[in-house]
């Protein structure tokens, strides 16, 4: 692997502002990592190659005449392919959407694109990002493994050092599940805070979009070129976009960092649990303080999440269920059939009852100024495995285990980032997260920068 | 009344009520999914919303495309 690409973005950016390393050279490097990587990962749908080689010949044109546009000008990124980029399938990994082409760039798209970013293609997602496996992709650290989903293509090309930033969504954790199975950082932000326009929903009242990076700091910057009001997207919040970079290194001290003593830490992994606990430790070494609370109506959590998703979704693919059926994988499917024989007044009731929740989380953040805990309950698990077994009996299903500690960001809306915290004994790589208030993802991101900083298993880059 | 027991007849009311047209087979795959499904609902039954209005997104006020 050339060494220009086992860099962050952030320092890229750097070699690329003062010229000591072309935007030409950097794409072709990606695009051959890329080419090295794909028969063990297949993260990609497509690949741009040729758009990307002459985006690449622009963006140098446009340094060396002094028109240097900011930190993602000239940076190779990926775009999970539930996004819309102008001319090219929008296929959601799926044979329902072969033959659907967009006809303009999502806003996300528009706004790379904006900022000078060369994207090299589409990445996998589970099919219409309804699911946290993405099968068609393998785990860069033991390609037997899931990368997670729905963002799965998008993890695994970044942890592969395919490209510096892959576009992800999270409706139950898509971002942040591939982000902890792969090793790398993944930013939900605040719900309303990134434009959805363009990308294909799973559910309207729960789709957050962002980014998937190697570091804290490539996420911060992302976030900074992607974050906005747009009227296309009913969600999308009139908020003041926040500086996300002059306050990433002030620490932590004097914050208070709350733990949960219930939901968050029930059937665990133990190896995830020690390197969170860990964590929080290490947080408590450099000055913050920890203060123990309690989730509210953490029993209510899944339901509100699937209770506003199944319906949602199956709205969504209605006509395309009744048109196509066939072309759906069976699990897709069953759920999307599912969604459709939901009563009304129960999706009204998971309404009335995420309002509650929103209410009793504020209050709950009176005490703290963000939670810390695991990702997700469990590392990657086998490619095909279908259940975790917890022992005395007890198994649960992954694709419910695995969207279980997301789940309460996507139903309250905050901002929730994904840091690589280990491996474990298997290898495979370990994760918390750090849920902070709606739009302080400056406040998530200086925390987890706190921890990143003291900590090497950001520069850790699997063997392929 | 326990609606986490259902029968394939369930299913198929069920379905006609949505208009979704699904076989014996399709029926027999959905009776576990939607007895999860609805347990997994139950659970919002334990909570008493009062005077809560659902947290809709609507907004009336119009606004310009960009």
């Amino acid at each position: 692997m050339s060494e220009m690409l086992g860099q962050s973005l952030a320092s890229a950016a750097e070699q690329l502002r003062d010229g000591s390393l072309s935007p030409v050279e950097l794409t072709r490097a990606s695009l051959e990592r890329v080419e090295q990587t794909e028969g063990k990962l297949n993260a990609y749908v497509r690949m741009s190659a040729d758009y990307a080689m002459t985006a690449a010949r622009q963006a140098e044109d446009e340094i060396k005449s002094g028109r240097y546009l900011g930190e993602m000008h000239g940076i190779p990124v990926a775009i999970k392919d539930l996004y819309d980029i102008a001319g090219l399938p929008t296929t959601c990994s799926s044979e329902v959407r072969h033959d659907h082409v967009a006809q303009h760039d999502s806003a996300c798209v528009a706004r790379l694109k904006t900022a000078g970013a060369i994207v090299i293609g589409k990445t996998h997602t589970h099919e219409f990002a309804y699911g946290i496996s993405t099968p068609t992709t393998g785990n860069p650290w033991n390609p037997d493994y899931i990368p997670g989903g729905s963002s799965g293509g998008s993890g695994a090309t970044v942890a592969s050092r395919g490209c510096f930033m892959a576009m992800g969504s999270d409706t139950g954790g898509s971002i942040r599940i591939p982000a902890a199975v792969c090793g790398i950082v993944g930013l939900k932000p605040t719900y309303g805070r990134v434009s959805r326009a363009g990308v294909a929903s799973l559910s309207w009242s729960l789709d957050h979009v962002g980014p998937l990076t190697r570091t804290v700091r490539d996420a911060a910057i992302s976030l900074k070129w992607l974050a906005g009001y747009d009227p296309r997207d009913p969600g999308s919040a009139n908020e003041p976009v926040g500086d996300y970079l002059s306050a990433l290194d002030a620490g932590v001290k004097g914050l208070r960092i709350g733990v949960p003593q219930n939901f968050f830490f029930d059937h665990v992994d133990p190896q995830i649990e020690a390197a969170t606990r860990k964590a929080i430790e290490h947080y408590e070494s450099l000055g913050a303080s920890i203060v123990e609370v309690n989730l509210p109506y953490a029993d209510q959590i899944m339901g509100v999440e699937f209770g506003l998703c199944l319906p949602e979704a199956s709205a969504y693919h209605q006509q395309m269920l009744r048109e196509r059926a066939d072309l759906y994988g069976e699990d897709v499917r069953a759920v999307l059939e599912a969604g459709e024989l939901i009563p009304a007044v129960d999706y009204i009731q998971a309404l009335r009852v995420r309002q509650m929740m929103k209410q009793a989380w504020s209050e709950l953040y009176s005490k703290i100024d963000a939670m810390i805990a695991p990702s997700v309950v469990a590392p990657a698990t086998r490619r095909g495995q279908e259940n975790i077994d917890w022992g005395n009996g007890h198994e649960e299903p992954i694709k419910s285990a695995f969207v279980r500690l997301s789940a309460p960001a996507n139903v309250t809306g905050l901002p929730s980032v994904a840091v690589p915290c280990g491996f474990s004994t298997e290898g495979l790589p370990l994760s918390f997260q750090v849920i902070g208030r709606p739009f302080d993802e400056a406040g998530i991101l200086r925390i987890a920068q706190a921890y990143e900083s003291a900590h090497d298993w950001h520069t850790r880059a699997p063997d392929l | 009344m326990d609606r986490t027991k259902l029968t394939k007849t369930d299913i198929a009311s069920m379905s006609k009520a949505a208009s979704l047209d699904l076989n014996d087979d399709r029926q027999e795959i959905l009776l576990a999914i939607m007895s999860d499904t609805f347990g997994l609902l139950d659970t919002l039954k334990a909570i008493k919303p009062g005077e809560t209005a659902p947290a809709f997104a609507f907004q009336a006020k119009w606004e310009k495309s960009s």
